[in-house]
């Protein structure tokens, strides 16, 4: 149940005032308003829940210091007046003026009712600022005050910048007038407080803070202004809201010596950082918990969805980096989610001068040195088995985002065994290990897993910034419409046509729906043998155009099939647009202008499944967070892989009905984790969820029940399906009473393989020894916190039949079977394989042994590929000739297919060359492509490639290209598209592009970057057809982090550096770096002068040191430095202008 | 001179509400239109001494404005005299002007008034909405919430006018009250600062320290109703007695001449 609605809440703000509604009339009033905000009907507030916000807003708002209410109270009002304010803000018919006056209250209300996201979700809506500050004092106070309480700090120094200009060139009376004498004295102070508080929350400077103070309060009632209303208002609100902000700033939070250049990552950084929020605050402050400490080597850190949990994944890395001389190993579940951190932490380390990479595919043994190195749980498994020292000597710290992973069916052991082992390995040292999940927290095995006990948990579930409103979908037949039509034509019975209605009940309790709204959508027909109903994707084409009005949509769908259906529906009812048009060009490139997926963003609406290219996956993220797209029709493949949230999710099917019973695809920990896409902090002050009425499921207002419950994460050892496995392998030793790999139940083969692991480095001379450091490392998993002694025994019987095993291997199969990190029972098959292609490798021409295709096709022939197969799930490889009906494979040469790929072959062709036989059906050859390519060539080649080549490579004098396994990852022929790919580009395209233009040029790959660097954006538009994405991305890839220009810039140095001028005149007078404003995406930057001419371009170099200055709201500077005999500008000195 | 001696004053204390009749002095009407155009000229361009400067010396009988003094003017003082077709607006202008003018000095036997919240301007523009703060040497200060409107039609009565305002008080006082003492909760006295932190509540609560006011500005000539404040009575019954409920009906014959003059008074001063 969200916070917002909650009785408690209600009664705790109204404290039994009289003449106010009662908490339950509240209650209702506020529910109605927010379903006919859904409905767009009859929007805002009505009058008297206004009366009811204003009065809240003032109780809540009075100043502290006057002890006239109880704090907890003023809270709890400011919480409900700020929700009121939010709802009359919805209102399509608003006053500008109104509006700027209720968002203000709505900010202020927010901040000093916890809520402190929604205060910059607020500030977002609002229009661009106008106020002429000579004319409209009051005006421009409120839209400065608002951009301050946005906590948007460019878009704040930017207007109080514009505003300090204007209040300069005011005329005055005298030369000697002070404007604090006239009557825009309240407005000039409030642009001075804001200015300061600015400082402060930038830099945490306290002298500003209290200077800000002085100039707020003195802006409140200065005599001389007394009729600015407006200016006084917002002035005495800072006043206050200068010890709100500044008790929650991160100066505040972080230890007295912590380096500066810590908070300044998290406020100069994107997005800037300006305060915490109340779980961070209650997190980082307690004594015990907070994992800032530095003897704070284990913490367990829960925080529930939108309550900031990535902001404090990147405060704890930011600090250990200034603090700590070790790097720090940050591992997210998917490549996706490893970019996304990769993106967002790059954006802050550069205050430290700090590095940041992501690890290359699993199968890569080629590591980059950095200062933090983002990885997924299988690499960290891979590095940990690689070399468990070389491990701890990297890494100080380690941050496992999403580590409810460990109860994952299909990756959760190899998590879990990973992490115990770091554990134990740890357990003696000064490194740290950190655990963050939105779900880990509340299980109590966990915190005796890991010495976590007695710690606080972190925060409640049900904080939350913005409020989270459960709904259902359902549909009604409206029996008094029923019109009987008797039959025409060649019909020989009548038809009854009855409405059809579709239903949202909103729910904010255990109880039933507190507000209710249906409209139209639609007939059934009904004969007395048939009844016709409009399609699901019909009857849901009307709540997904509703809720779309007020943001993003995503549709949760069962299957990619629905997925598509539903997205294909919206479509037609929608025009073209052209803010898809960049993402319309990838598509099709990718996958040809006829794949459907083409047409659907066209009109601005995506499908998302496992089954599309990755890069395109990530351009509809994109898209999505960019508001180029407004719905998205996704598999849970969106949901688990990436944090993308939107303002409503709808969950359109939970699995399917086959005729007798409902099977569930997207069970109740999915379906939380759906949920807990709704509403992006910061962006919303409010998301929706809304579960679909489905034939046979259990009622959708059972599943939203299950999302206010918290499930306890399970080990996937103790779970049951892992005790049938275990006594049926149990019943397989049982005759031998030794170690059988043949047939292995799945869980008990990753048990087996981890016992093997801990029998390889147990250091230990005796079976006895080794037999007891198995048992012990068993013990120290998270399974052993679960399961009961005696189950605990059966399994620890296992694992002595391991250690006995590993006695009688020889030495070479020991080592190579505990690194491999595949289950034991597939080393043998490894082991084959690897022989033959040794062998194999052995006869190829030396000069083949440089190209990477002839390489794969010599390691993979022969059969090979087939044995390499069949240790992957069937369905991935297989591929059948048309989607519907009997399932009929067709023929594939994998081996060319996959030879193709690794030249680098466009998928569009991949697809003509293979896939022909596949019916009439572009989109299905292409999931059925990408699906291969994503589970085979993206993950289980690589991987188990990575392992052969080791092997051969132990045995031979020379080494064959270690590489390989990315080739295959990546599917590029050349190292220099690999270095693009491992870089920081996604798309394999242009990768292959500027890899082979690189090579035709005779650029080797560690000249690549300079090369690069030195054709630039346009360039790189009209040779290679880049798109904006790929654009970005290339500049990311030329960027040398190692020149730190950003940083020294801000330590006050001035840097040095060549531009490409335009031939506009540059006077001698320092100018400006901006971001362009015009059509070209990335912005380029550039040097204007006063005539807001174009002077000249910064070069791709350097544009990332500067755009994040500029981006920070910084003034940079430049000054002329050289000049060509011509006299145009060909080098410029650049510094920052302090705030 | 001050403001009652352009004026005739009457009190009547009804059990509506405790209100004022001012009529102005037909020999004092060219001067009042001048006193008040100086007013609001002076009000509108106190963020530009320099601007009020020019002013004062082109209706003086300088010479006129180069180009962009007159734009800064027009600018300035023109948002609310630009449109003189538009009646209403001009009228309701000068007649809170006028109200601001008296607030200060109006005993309606509440206390005396120790602080006077008046004549803002704001982006919202809710009109004539005043506080006035009140010593009556009770340990708590006491308030009376004030709105102001014009008057002008024979089809309306003032009667209707008033109940008008007092609905309107009764819909937005919360926003009113909580705007406006906000910054009030830094004023130097400390009764005020504590008055200010929990005014709307004793306002939602009817304690006994609220008061609310109307203030009318009217066409002369015609004879006023017998309860002009029954409005009010009825909107803020809740309100303890009488003298909780204060009234002002501001009396000029041809109210709308009166306000043309105002107008091409202050346009004097720019042209």
């Amino acid at each position: 149940m969200d916070q917002a609605l909650n009785p408690e809440l209600l009664a705790g703000a109204l404290d039994q005032t009289a003449n106010l509604p009662s908490p339950d009339q509240l209650r209702r009033m506020l529910a109605d308003a927010e379903v006919a905000a859904f409905f767009r009907s009859d929007q805002g507030a009505s009058d008297q829940l206004l009366e009811t916000a204003w009065n809240l807003h003032h109780v809540g708002t009075a100043r502290p210091q006057l002890a006239i209410y109880e704090p907890n109270r003023q809270v709890q009002a400011n919480a409900v007046a700020a929700h009121i304010f939010d709802l009359a803000l919805q209102a399509d018919d608003l006053d500008p003026n109104q509006a700027l006056v209720l968002a203000f209250a709505a900010q202020v209300s927010a901040i000093r009712g916890d809520r402190t996201p929604n205060a910059t979700a607020l500030g977002r809506r609002l229009p661009p600022p106008s106020a002429a500050l000579a004319t409209e004092p009051g005006r421009a106070s409120l839209e400065l005050g608002c951009a301050l309480l946005k906590l948007d700090r460019r878009a704040t120094i930017t207007l109080q910048r514009s505003l300090s200009a204007q209040a300069q060139a005011v005329p005055l009376a005298a030369p000697n007038t002070d404007l604090l004498t006239t009557g825009l004295a309240s407005a000039a102070g409030v642009i001075e407080g804001v200015r300061l508080l600015q400082r402060y929350l930038s830099y945490g400077d306290a002298v500003s803070l209290e200077e800000a103070r002085q100039a707020l309060t003195r802006a409140a009632n200065n005599p001389a202004s007394y009729r600015d209303l407006d200016s006084r208002w917002v002035a005495s609100h800072l006043v206050d809201l200068c010890d709100d902000l500044g008790g929650s700033s991160i100066w505040a939070i972080l230890p007295d010596d912590t380096s500066p250049a810590v908070g300044q990552a998290m406020t100069l950084g994107d997005p800037p950082v300006m305060t915490l929020w109340p779980p961070q605050i209650d997190l980082l402050t307690d004594t015990v918990s907070n994992p800032l400490r530095a003897d704070a080597r284990r913490a367990v850190l829960t925080f529930p969805t939108n309550a900031g949990k990535t902001l404090l994944a990147q405060l704890l890395v930011v600090q250990h980096l200034a603090e700590a001389d070790t790097s720090v190993c940050f591992v997210a579940p998917s490549h996706s989610l490893c970019r996304e951190t990769r993106e967002g932490l790059d954006r802050r380390l550069w205050t430290l001068r700090r590095r940041i990479v992501e690890d290359g595919p699993l199968g890569d043994s080629l590591r980059a040195p950095a200062d933090v190195v983002v990885m997924t749980p299988e690499k960290l498994a891979s590095r940990l088995r690689a070399d468990e020292q070389a491990l701890l000597d990297d890494f100080g710290l380690f941050v496992l985002d999403e580590a409810h992973l460990v109860a994952d069916s299909d990756r959760g052991w190899s998590s879990e065994n990973t992490i115990s082992r770091l554990h134990s390995l740890t357990a003696g040292t000064s490194h740290r290990l950190i655990l963050l999940s939105a779900a880990l927290g509340g299980t109590t095995s966990v915190h005796t897993w890991l010495g976590t006990e007695g710690t606080i948990e972190t925060t409640t579930h049900t904080w939350r910034g913005p409020r989270r409103l459960h709904a259902t979908y359902t549909y009604r037949e409206d029996e008094a419409s029923a019109v009987v039509y008797p039959p025409v034509g060649r019909q020989r019975v009548s038809r009854t046509v009855t409405d059809l209605y579709g239903r949202v009940d909103l729910y904010v309790d255990e109880g039933a729906a507190i507000a209710s709204r249906e409209a139209k959508i639609g007939h059934v027909t009904a004969t007395p043998s048939s009844r016709k109903r409009p399609s699901r994707a019909e009857q849901l084409l009307p709540i997904v155009e509703l809720a779309a009005k007020s943001g993003p949509v995503l549709v949760v769908h069962a299957t990619k099939r629905a997925a598509e259906k539903l997205a294909e529906e919206i479509a037609t009812t929608r025009e073209e647009t052209e803010a898809t048009l960049a993402i319309v060009q990838l598509a099709e490139q990718r996958m040809g202008a006829g794949h459907s997926l083409v047409g659907a963003l066209r009109r601005g609406v995506a499908y998302h499944h496992a089954a599309l290219p990755a890069d395109v996956q990530a351009e509809i993220e994109d898209a999505v967070r960019q508001g180029a797209i407004d719905t998205i029709c996704a598999t849970s493949t969106l949901t688990e892989g990436i944090n993308l949230p939107v303002r409503t999710v709808i969950i359109s099917e939970r699995g399917f009905y086959d005729g007798t019973e409902f099977h569930t695809l997207i069970d109740a920990a999915s379906l939380m984790n759906a949920a807990g896409r709704a509403g992006r902090a910061g962006r919303e002050t409010e998301g929706w969820v809304v579960i679909n009425y489905e034939y046979g499921a259990p009622h959708p207002r059972q599943a939203l029940r299950e999302l206010d419950q918290r499930a306890e994460i399970q080990s996937t050892l103790s779970v049951e399906a892992a005790l049938e496995q275990l006594a049926e392998y149990e019943a397989l030793v049982h005759e031998t009473a030794a170690l059988i790999l043949e047939n292995v139940p799945a869980t008990v083969d990753g048990f087996l393989a981890f016992c093997w692991y801990l029998a390889d480095v147990a250091d230990v001379l005796s079976p006895d020894d080794r037999r007891n450091r198995v048992i012990d490392g068993v013990r120290g998993t998270l399974a052993w916190h679960q399961l009961p002694s005696a189950v605990q025994g059966r399994w620890e019987n296992i694992a002595s039949l391991v250690a006995a095993s590993y006695e009688q291997a020889p030495p070479v199969r020991r080592r190579r079977w505990a690194k491999s990190g595949i289950p034991l029972s597939a080393n043998v098959v490894l082991e084959a394989v690897a022989a033959a292609a040794a062998e194999a490798l052995d006869a190829l021409e030396p000069t083949a042994l440089d190209d990477p295709v002839a390489l794969v096709a010599t390691i993979l022939e022969d059969g090979r590929l087939q044995i390499l197969l069949g240790l992957a799930d069937e369905r991935d490889h297989r591929f059948k000739r048309r989607r519907h009906g009997r399932i009929e494979a067709i023929d594939v040469d994998l081996l060319a297919l996959i030879l193709d790929w690794v030249r680098g072959e466009p998928l569009k062709d991949l697809t003509d060359a293979h896939l022909s036989e596949v019916q009439d059906d572009d989109a299905f050859r292409f999931e059925q492509l990408s699906t291969f390519l994503n589970r085979i060539c993206e993950h289980h080649l690589p991987f188990t490639l990575g392992t052969i080549l080791e092997w051969i490579n132990a045995e031979r004098s020379d080494e064959v290209n270690p590489s390989l396994p990315a080739h295959i990852h990546y599917g590029v022929p050349n190292a220099e598209a690999l270095e693009l790919l491992t870089g920081s580009v996604r798309s394999r395209s242009i990768a292959i592009v500027v890899g082979e233009r690189a090579a035709d040029e005779g650029v080797p790959v560690e000249g690549l970057r300079p090369w690069l660097a030195g054709t630039g954006p346009v360039l790189w538009r009209s040779d290679f057809a880049a798109g904006p994405a790929e654009v970005a991305d290339l500049l990311n890839f030329v960027h040398n982090p190692a020149a730190a220009i950003s940083a020294a810039l801000l330590d006050g140095e001035i840097t040095t550096m060549d531009i490409d001028a335009t031939g506009v005149t540059w006077e001698t007078a320092d100018l400006p770096v901006v971001i362009a404003s015009g059509e070209e995406n990335p912005p380029p930057l550039l040097i204007v002068n006063t005539n807001d001419e174009v002077v000249a371009r910064i070069r791709a170099s350097e544009y990332r040191h500067l755009v994040v200055l500029v981006d920070a709201g910084l003034e940079l500077l430049a000054t002329p430095l050289t000049r060509n005999n011509e006299g145009t500008v060909t080098s410029i000195q650049v510094r920052i202008e302090p705030d | 001179m001050a403001v009652f001696d352009h004026f005739v004053l009457t009190s009547k204390q009804q059990s509506d509400a405790w209100w004022f009749h001012a009529q102005i002095l037909d020999e004092h009407r060219t001067e009042v239109v001048q006193v008040v155009a100086m007013h609001i000229v002076r009000r509108l361009l106190e963020p530009s001494p320099a601007a009020l400067a020019s002013w004062m010396a082109r209706h003086g009988g300088g010479p006129a404005h180069g180009e962009p003094t007159k734009t800064e003017l027009e600018a300035y003082l023109l948002s609310d005299f630009a449109d003189a077709s538009n009646t209403t607006r001009l009228i309701g202008v000068v007649v809170e002007h006028l109200w601001a003018w008296m607030a200060t000095d109006l005993d309606g036997g509440w206390g005396t008034p120790i602080h006077v919240e008046h004549d803002h301007f704001s982006v919202i523009d809710h009109g004539g909405d005043g506080l006035s703060i009140y010593d009556s040497d009770a340990p708590d200060l006491r308030f009376r919430l004030w709105e102001s409107k014009q008057h002008d039609s024979a089809a309306r009565s003032v009667t209707k006018v008033v109940t008008g305002a007092s609905r309107q008080l009764r819909n937005r006082a919360a926003e009113y009250l909580a705007r406006m003492s906000k910054p009030l909760q830094l004023n130097d006295d400390p009764r005020i600062q504590q008055l200010a932190g929990n005014i709307v509540k004793r306002w939602t609560t009817w304690d006994a320290t609220s008061g609310v006011g109307v203030s009318v500005g009217t066409t002369g000539g015609r004879e006023l109703p017998s309860r002009p404040f029954k409005g009010l009575a009825e909107t803020f019954s809740n309100l303890g007695s009488s003298r909780h409920r204060e009234g002002l009906i501001i009396e000029i014959p041809d109210l709308l001449a009166f306000a043309r003059d105002v107008r091409a008074e202050i346009l004097r001063g720019i042209e």
